[in-house]
C-alpha cells in the first residue's frame, strides 16, 4: 500500500540535445578524441596493406605507391596524420590521470608520467626516420 | 547551478568575474527540475548509498584495543577523494550521466574509491562487485569535465580510471590465480 503522506513532487526532465557535444569546446574535443580512433584504425589498415604489398614483390609495392598518390588517399592520409597526432597527445595526457604511481608515499607528478611517454615517442620516431632516410 | 552554461558553486561565484554580463543562471543540468533553480538530487543519493561510502570491516576489533591508526602516508592516498562536498557539479558536467541516468556517476565512484584506498577499510571487493557493472565505472568514457568543474580538486575522472585499472587487474587475477587467492 502506498504511504498516503509520501510526497512525490512533479518534476521537469529537460531533454539532452542530440548536439550536446557542440555546446562546449571540451565536449567537442572529447568527440574528436573518440573519432580519432577511426583514423588510427585506418593507419593500421594502411600499414597492413603496405606489408602485403612488400610481400608480393617490387611490382606490387610500386603499384601500392602509385595508389598512395591518389589525391583522395593523400587528403585522407593528411587528415589521418592530424587525428593520430591528436590521439597520441590526448592519450599521453590521460595516462597520468589513470596511473596513480606512488614513490616513497608521494604520488608522482603528471609530468613524471607523461614526460617518459613523450621521450619514448620522440626516440622511436627519430629511429624510424633514420632507418627510412638511410635508404 | 549553471552559470553561462558551466556548472558552478554559485555561493563562490562573483558577478564581478562576469562583468559587464549578461549572466545566464540555470538549474543544474542532468537533474529533474522541481521549480525555478531547484533540482531533485534523489537519484544521486540512491547511487551514493549503493557505492557503500563508509568503512567496512570484516571483523571489528574490540573498543579496548583502541583506534585504527593511520600514518600520514596512508591518509595521503585517499585524502584528495575525501574532499568531496557532494555539490554534484560533476554530475551536471558529465554528458554520460545526462544521456544515461543509470550511470553511477563521478562523485559516487570517487567516494567509493576514497574508502577503497583507506587503510582501515576492507570492503573493496564488495564495492567492486557493484561498481564493476556496466553502469558503474565502465559507463565512464573519460570526458574529464567532472574533474575540471570540481571546486575541491577531487579529480573524480582520475578516481574512475584508477578504479578501472583495479577492476581489470582483479579480473585478470581471477583467471590466473587459483580460486580464493584473490
Amino acid at each position: 500500500m502506498v504511504n498516503p503522506t509520501e510526497y512525490v513532487p512533479k518534476s521537469y526532465h529537460p531533454r539532452v540535445s542530440t548536439y550536446w557535444w557542440l555546446a562546449r569546446w571540451p565536449y567537442l574535443k572529447f568527440i574528436l578524441r573518440e573519432l580519432s580512433s577511426v583514423f588510427v584504425a585506418w593507419v593500421v589498415i594502411l600499414t597492413l596493406l603496405q606489408i602485403r604489398a612488400l610481400i608480393h614483390g617490387p611490382a606490387a609495392y610500386a603499384s601500392f605507391h602509385q595508389w598512395l598518390q591518389n589525391p583522395l588517399i593523400l587528403i585522407l592520409n593528411a587528415v589521418s596524420f592530424l587525428f593520430v597526432m591528436f590521439h597520441a597527445v590526448t592519450w599521453f595526457s590521460l595516462a597520468s590521470k589513470a596511473m596513480a604511481i606512488r614513490v616513497s608515499g608521494k604520488r608522482l607528478s603528471d609530468m613524471a608520467i607523461t614526460g617518459p611517454n613523450y621521450i619514448a615517442w620522440v626516440v622511436v620516431s627519430a629511429a624510424i626516420t633514420w632507418i627510412v632516410l638511410r635508404g | 547551478m549553471m552559470v553561462n552554461g558551466i556548472p558552478k558553486l554559485t555561493c563562490a561565484t562573483f558577478l564581478l568575474d562576469y562583468a559587464p554580463g549578461p549572466v545566464r543562471v540555470e538549474p543544474m543540468k542532468n537533474f529533474p527540475v522541481l521549480r525555478d533553480l531547484v533540482v531533485d538530487t534523489s537519484d544521486f543519493l540512491v547511487k551514493l548509498t549503493k557505492s557503500k561510502p563508509w568503512i567496512i570491516r570484516k571483523e571489528e576489533k574490540p573498543i579496548e584495543d583502541g583506534e585504527y591508526l593511520q600514518t600520514p602516508e596512508q591518509l595521503e592516498t585517499y585524502k584528495q577523494f575525501s574532499m568531496c562536498i557532494n555539490c554534484l557539479l560533476c554530475y551536471a558536467a558529465c554528458p554520460v550521466y545526462g544521456l544515461d541516468p543509470l550511470f553511477s556517476g563521478p562523485a559516487a565512484i570517487a567516494l567509493a574509491q576514497r574508502y577503497n584506498m583507506d587503510s582501515r577499510d576492507q570492503g573493496a571487493a564488495e564495492r567492486l562487485d557493484i561498481l564493476s557493472q556496466h553502469d558503474g565505472i565502465w559507463g565512464c568514457t573519460f570526458v574529464g569535465e567532472c574533474t575540471q568543474v570540481c571546486p575541491k580538486h577531487v579529480d573524480p575522472a582520475g578516481a574512475i580510471q584508477q578504479y578501472k585499472l583495479t577492476a581489470a587487474t582483479e579480473w585478470v587475477k581471477s583467471f590466473v590465480l587459483p580460486r580464493g587467492a584473490t
